[in-house]
């Protein structure tokens, strides 16, 4: 059973959820890791011990093959035509949930698995799997309070993973509880709970949830724990960018260097934020650091080629560009960008396709990808 | 009578002019002696449950009565727990008494049906002479005729100003449908205005979930009313004026509802490309704006993409709320000035004159704000000759300042200067409490309502009574730019003349405006075209490129005045 195309429902939706709002990015030009990892978010909840073994007769046996094979439209259709009183069964009333989850229909999920949590004893396999199943069908309709008291269940069991405890620390903060968060998190990173470090991951984790302001508090408490903690002053700098105190982003970025000289991103993030200050000759040295640092990173690529773009070396920034783009394909603004290269050297046809090329791959593009 | 008005004025305005700013510009709040009272009722006060409670919608400045002095027309919403009948909300008109005030006609105007009104566009559909309203509404849009009886001696004094004709001339929907922007314009180039009107989102009630119950339902963490995202969209409208009153949906065999998926808000018509035929650009919010460019044989073609007005510099899209034109590095082009949600930057582009604009958004003086940024106004504060930007906000999330303070429900206005070489300064806080004041603001419109020749602002205040902030540039004991305003009467075209596109050639520069019939946020501005001028007091040329081509002149146009310009073939 594929009980979890889900967990590809969880990736997809952190990753939709970040792209939403999360302006804080915008102004980088989406560059991705060239070596990304593709990882498969698994989420083992196949604890179906407390069901009757495969190949034995029954609805129950049938339902929970179906569910096992991915079939859960199947096994819906099944129950519709059981009995009422067999489809009231609590382990009946489970599969039904297991099913509406598995279709994406969180609603009908947790109508039918919170009663199946109500009804199994505390500890038992069934009451476990209910429960990390009617948190996280809260968390996927953003009822972040009413999913954290199922999660808290599932402390210290075998499904008390770091992707549910991803999706508890999430919760905590969405419901504003920012140390029981921090705690969550600590855990999960297995760093002290209330340390600097604790502070740092959290911070990190509420700018992944544009809850900026929080997260400006959070490094600041880390700062004050221990000053020379890397990505501090990197995070701060971002989050001061972000709300156009380029200056002070600047000056921190530059402390962050300087306790931490061999991080590349620090160096992007300078370059970039000295183009946002139009300063575009500051911008390209530290451009240039950030990819000698770590030259798998297209972001600099293309923040460089803008750079010589916006200083009319078309001819650079079309190298500089293509480069980017042979190293991260599908990367939309670099194609932008790229067309505007074209179409400042009067290559109109050029730019047109580049244009399309960037369209084509824009996020919720409805053109086939 | 412009010099009684200015004593008057004078009076009002004793100890509060202030010069000294390097900008020589203050705006003074005369919304109280004015005669706005009267809130304009959109949607919760603290908090908003469907985004229909959000978007508000705009004002205009125009002259109904034809006496040669602006009127004021304030669109109007509703709440969705019902209001008692006689408390229902509406646009109010208020025509200009002339002495700085203003009188509340909407009671005869014809005009006080109540609904969720969005845009307006204004101008002279049937050439009658009388400049007639379209107002975009969640339901039903509606066209509203001015009936021309505005003397005491009309024949039916207590009939009503204006008739809604939406029936009869066409223009009844039979699906519900939530319009957004809209303007008059001759596409056709035939002489009568056709009409443009975009769709922002489809939007059932009961079909979209309350705060905090779907995935676009929450902001910084905090229930939200949802949407535009997880909205489905809706496409946009054209149609045809077929010069006897009545008009034709030419949406399809045009090309205008060929362009899908986006969350269309201001539509803005303007002939980018400089070809004698208009264009339209539509500010889309969360998605890719639109340029219908105008192929002149009947269709249009979407180009914003390759024209580089569509994204940000980086390709990403942006929440396009509110949209202006004009010439703000003055290389005889219009450029685009468009407004943003929070903590975005509203963007600039400039007209390269290339066939393509560029982003100089931050090249020219402009970052992010906290602040959700509507109504806007490329336009001449200063009678300096350089455009200025005066843009108004408001949040959509009342709810959110509560806990985050950097997000206020009520926002100041935002003014830039214009400094001539290619940027602009924040000087928001210099140019008066009037701009300091908070409101959550929607539309704005620009014009001359005490025709002292220089532009006052009228704002829409979401649940608040609509704000007209005077421009004391030129007031007593003051000495300000130069300026001419042009009122453009056409013959052979429009008789509005939407669409007239005018260069004033001053010493080494050449001024440029368009007339149309919306820009800001979903607003209409005074259709005089105001020129400032500086020191030049007289003007060497006026070309004027009438909508439907031909090209009229004036030569030694002295400043400072009024001039009607009716359109001539010879």
């Amino acid at each position: 059973m594929d009980a979890f195309r889900s967990s590809e429902h969880l990736f997809n939706y952190v990753v939709k959820d970040g792209d939403k709002l999360n302006l804080l990015y915008r102004d980088v030009n989406a560059g991705t890791v060239v070596t990304k990892m593709r990882t498969p978010l698994i989420l083992p909840v196949l604890l179906l011990g407390f069901l009757p073994a495969r190949g034995q007769e029954g609805p129950l046996a049938r339902v929970q093959e179906l569910l096992q094979a991915g079939q859960a439209k199947q096994a819906l259709t099944i129950v519709a035509t059981l009995d009422p009183n067999v489809r009231q069964q609590p382990l009946m009333q489970h599969l039904t949930g297991l099913a509406h989850y598995q279709l994406g229909d969180y609603l009908q999920a947790v109508t039918f698995l919170a009663s199946s949590f109500a009804q199994a004893a505390k500890g038992t396999s069934q009451r476990i799997q209910a429960a990390q199943l009617v948190g996280m069908s809260h968390y996927f309709l953003n009822r972040f309070a009413e999913a954290l008291p199922y999660l808290a269940e599932l402390e210290g069991s075998p499904l008390d993973t770091a992707e549910t405890q991803y999706v508890r620390g999430i919760c905590q903060l969405q419901t504003q509880n920012v140390q029981e968060a921090r705690r969550t998190f600590a855990r999960m990173f297995a760093v002290p709970a209330d340390s600097a470090s604790s502070r740092l991951i959290n911070a990190q984790m509420m700018i992944r949830q544009n809850l900026e302001e929080l997260a400006v508090q959070e490094l600041q408490g880390a700062l004050a724990l221990d000053p020379r903690l890397p990505q501090v002053r990197f995070l701060l700098g971002e989050l001061a960018i972000y709300k156009s105190d380029l200056d002070g982003g600047i000056e921190l970025l530059k402390q962050e260097i300087e306790i931490n000289p061999g991080f590349a991103m620090a160096y992007y993030r300078l370059g970039e934020a000295y183009g946002r200050q139009q300063r575009w000759d500051e911008a390209i040295p530290p451009l240039q650091k950030s990819i000698w640092l770590n030259p798998f990173f297209s972001g600099p690529f293309i923040v460089l080629g803008k750079a010589y773009l916006k200083k009319g070396d078309n001819t650079n920034a079309e190298n500089i560009l293509k480069r980017a783009l042979s190293m991260d394909v599908n990367n939309y603004s670099g194609h932008y960008l790229l067309a505007q290269v074209y179409q400042k050297t009067g290559r109109m046809e050029e730019a047109r396709k580049e244009f399309q090329t960037a369209e084509r791959l824009r996020p919720n593009s409805n053109q086939p990808q | 009578m412009t010099c009684c008005v200015r004593l008057i004025f004078g009076v009002l305005l004793a100890g509060v002019a202030v010069e000294g700013n390097g900008f020589n510009l203050w705006f003074a709040d005369v919304s109280k002696e004015a005669g706005f009272a009267e809130p304009v009722v959109y949607g919760g006060v603290e908090s908003k449950k469907y985004i229909i409670e959000t978007n508000g919608c705009g004002v205009a400045f125009a002259d109904f009565d034809n006496d040669g002095w602006i009127d004021v027309l304030t669109l109007g919403g509703s709440r969705l727990n019902r209001l008692p009948q006689d408390q229902n909300p509406a646009s109010r008109l208020y025509l200009n008494r002339r002495d700085g005030t203003f009188i509340d006609v909407t009671r005869r105007s014809g005009l006080d049906q109540p609904g969720w009104a969005s845009g307006v566009t204004i101008g002279d559909f049937d050439n009658d002479g009388w400049t007639d309203i379209f107002v975009t509404y969640w339901g039903q849009n509606r066209l509203y005729r001015n009936q021309g009886n505005w003397r005491r001696e009309a024949p039916n004094p207590s009939e009503p100003l204006f008739r809604d004709v939406t029936q009869s001339a066409g223009l009844a929907g039979i699906e519900r449908r939530w319009g957004s922007g809209c303007a008059f314009f001759d596409y056709d180039r035939d002489g009568d205005l056709d009409l443009f009107v975009a769709n922002y989102l489809k939007f059932e009630i009961e079909k979209v979930p309350t705060p905090g119950n779907g995935p676009n339902c929450q902001w910084k963490g905090i229930p939200v009313n949802c949407g535009p995202r997880g909205l489905p969209t809706d496409t946009n409208l054209l149609y045809r004026n077929r010069g006897d009153g009545t008009f034709e949906d030419v949406s399809h065999p045009s090309g205008i509802a060929i362009v899908q998926d986006r969350y269309a808000m201001t539509a803005l018509v303007t002939d980018f490309n400089d070809d004698s035929w208009p264009d339209i650009y539509v500010a889309c919010d969360s998605t890719a704006s639109i340029l219908y460019r105008n192929n002149q044989n009947g269709t249009f073609t979407d180009v914003a993409l390759e024209v580089g007005v569509a994204y940000n510099e980086d390709g990403q899209s942006q929440a396009g709320m509110g949209v202006a034109a004009g010439d703000f590095d003055g290389d005889g082009l219009l450029d685009f000035f468009k407004t943003h949600f929070a903590d975005d930057l509203p963007v600039l582009y400039r007209n390269t004159g290339q066939g393509y604009f560029e982003d100089v958004s931050r090249a020219a003086g402009f970052d992010h704000t906290p602040f959700v940024q509507w109504g806007t106004g490329l336009v001449d504060l200063d009678n300096d000759s350089w455009p200025d930007v005066f843009t108004v906000a408001g949040s959509v999330y009342p709810e959110v300042e509560a806990r985050f303070s950097e997000y206020p429900h009520r926002n100041p206005r935002l003014v830039y200067r214009n400094l001539g070489n290619g940027r602009f300064r924040d000087i928001s806080k210099e140019v008066g409490e009037a701009v300091q004041s908070r409101y959550s603001s929607r539309g704005c419109a620009f014009g001359d309502f005490d025709n002292d020749g220089d532009l006052d602002v009228l704002i829409m205040n979401m649940n608040d009574p609509p704000q007209l902030l005077r421009n004391e540039h030129i007031a007593p004991n003051r000495t300000g730019g130069n300026w001419l305003k042009l009122r453009l009467v056409g013959t052979h075209s429009n008789r509005s003349a939407v669409g007239a596109r005018v260069r004033l050639w001053i010493g080494q520069r050449v001024l440029i405006q368009e007339l149309s019939s919306q820009s800001g946020y979903y607003s209409h501005n005074d259709p005089r075209l105001h020129f400032g001028l500086g020191a030049v007091s007289l003007v060497d040329r006026v070309e004027i490129r009438w909508p439907k081509g031909n090209i009229q002149t004036l030569e030694n146009v002295r400043s400072n005045q009024i001039l009607t310009i009716t359109e001539s073939l010879k």
